[in-house]
């Protein structure tokens, strides 16, 4: 399982300022918690910035790089900033998003060939984003095509079907989870990732349905995600479904978790 | 039933998301003879505002929300051969042309506010998504729409509405069309920096905009 922080992202509202700013040590203390709550990778997307982006990116994935060992996925629309942030990048980068828009595919694979970080690679091209399984496993396999044809190995792409939102499409988690299950079993080695917020735009409560939808993902073999590690439900559940699809071997990791406190939250509710 | 009753049982309707209901209950009204302009002003769309406000309020939800628009948009589809009939006209608030801009392929929100639109009573030519500029001139100009509706999603394709709205400067036709915007990145900043009419930040405030432009501007089809 590999996990994507998501929250050091300038389309949110709190962060734009800091990064604005310059405010190191509340960017690293962001990368850090994320860390600390069990994310293998921060992302890092200054993309709001317009014409400051290229630079606050490089500052910023410098920054979190002093600071903590996490590695970075850089994420952004534009190659000019996508080349700056991999060039800083010290460990494997992961590179968030590259898609068949003719634009945005053949700005990025030059990028992608150059550096060979892991890719997120999203089911989409100029039509849009297909609303069937086959529909989506047709685009993940121009994707898988593309990018091992540019020297990405298999177990370095990540594809993302696109989930979206329940509000809108009641069919539509079950046409995404069928969608993975294809993905899979045509691609073995390939990796599947997904966000989760996007399900439940326009409902109430959404945390808890992009929690559930997390654990039904993972039921259908999903291999990362991004998310907001500091959701603490969010990770207790993976851990406890990890543990009951049989991948957690002796109930280690979940026990492990239990005793680092990560479960504390509960506690509070029983009174 | 009489008339206000079968009026308020279609209001009603709406508000239970009762489709076979509606239907059942025009068909009635049809048959009794009650104007079919009235059901429309005096039951369905009493039924959506009072929707729409509980929406405002957090009270329902987008899926409700559009169940109430296909129940809506149902029930009238049997009351508009009636109206046609008659030579009778639902009171069209105006036309409307709506699209994502290129380069840009979400759809949810430019399709609930298509929707919501033609719950609202214009005419709506939806062109989808990735749609070039001079699409949105032609189509206007065929159309004679007064509202031109841009939907992005992206930071990196809002630059696109800044062409929309040049291009229909440089065609001479700026003052024919009120260009309306929305989406998540969009602002209200943005919309002033690029001229655009107007900036809706849900869809229900783009319609309420394009209700208020269009009674300010007449339908103008080009000459063919």
């Amino acid at each position: 399982m590999l996990i994507v922080g998501e929250l050091i992202n300038s389309t949110r509202r709190q962060i734009q300022p800091l990064l604005e700013a310059r405010d190191g040590g509340a960017i690293v203390d962001l990368a850090r918690r994320q860390v600390e709550a069990g994310a293998h990778l921060v992302d890092v997307n200054c993309a709001t910035l317009m014409e400051g982006e290229v630079e606050c990116l490089a500052w910023a994935i410098q920054t979190i790089q002093e600071a903590c060992d996490a590695r970075i996925s850089v994420d952004s629309p534009n190659p000019m900033a996508l080349r700056r942030g991999l060039e800083v990048v010290r460990d494997k980068a992961m590179l968030d998003s590259i898609n068949l828009e003719h634009e945005r595919w053949s700005g990025f694979l030059p990028v992608v060939r150059e550096f060979r970080p892991e890719v997120v690679a999203l089911c989409m091209d100029d039509s849009g984003i297909p609303t069937t399984a086959e529909g989506k496993l047709a685009l993940a396999t121009t994707l898988v095509e593309g990018l091992t044809g540019a020297g990405i190995p298999p177990q370095d792409i990540y594809i993302d079907p696109l989930i979206f939102p329940i509000a809108t499409d009641s069919g539509c988690v079950s046409v995404f989870l069928e969608a993975l299950d294809l993905i899979k079993k045509r691609f073995p080695e390939v990796r599947t990732i997904c966000g989760l917020s996007n399900v439940s735009f326009g409902l109430p409560h959404r945390a808890q349905i992009n929690q559930v939808f997390l654990v039904l993902c993972l039921a259908h073999g999903m291999d990362a995600f991004i998310l907001d590690p500091l959701d603490r439900r969010m990770m207790a559940n993976m851990a406890t479904a990890q543990m009951l699809l049989g991948q957690d071997e002796f109930c280690r990791q979940y026990l492990g978790a239990v005793r680092a406190g990560k479960f504390d939250f509960l506690k509070a509710r029983r009174v | 039933m009489d008339r206000t009753e079968i009026l308020d049982a279609l209001k009603q309707a709406i508000l239970t998301y009762d489709e076979d209901g509606a239907r059942a209950l025009v068909a009635q009204a049809l048959e009794a003879g009650i104007p079919p302009l009235e059901l429309v002003d005096g039951g369905l769309s009493r039924g959506i505002k009072a929707i729409g406000e509980k929406f405002q309020a957090m009270e329902v939800f987008l899926p409700e929300l559009m169940l109430a628009a296909k129940v809506f948009l149902s029930a009238l589809e049997m009351i508009e051969p009636a109206l046609v009939g008659l030579g009778e006209n639902r009171a069209r608030q105006g036309v409307a042309v709506i699209g994502t801009v290129k380069g840009d392929v979400h759809s949810i929100g430019k399709d609930l506010f298509a929707t919501l639109l033609k719950v609202a009573g214009f005419e709506v030519h939806n062109l989808g998504v990735n749609v070039h500029p001079g699409r949105f001139v032609e189509k206007a100009q065929e159309t004679g729409a007064q509202i031109v509706g841009l939907s992005a999603l992206m930071t990196t394709t809002m630059p696109s509405m800044r062409e929309v709205v040049e291009l229909f400067v440089t065609q001479g036709i700026r003052d024919r069309h009120a260009i309306l915007i929305g989406g998540s990145p969009v602002t209200q900043a943005f919309c002033d920096k690029i001229q655009a009419d107007g900036y809706g930040e849900t869809a229900q405030d783009g319609v309420d905009l394009a209700v208020r432009f269009a009674g300010q501007r007449e339908q103008r089809r080009q000459p063919c």
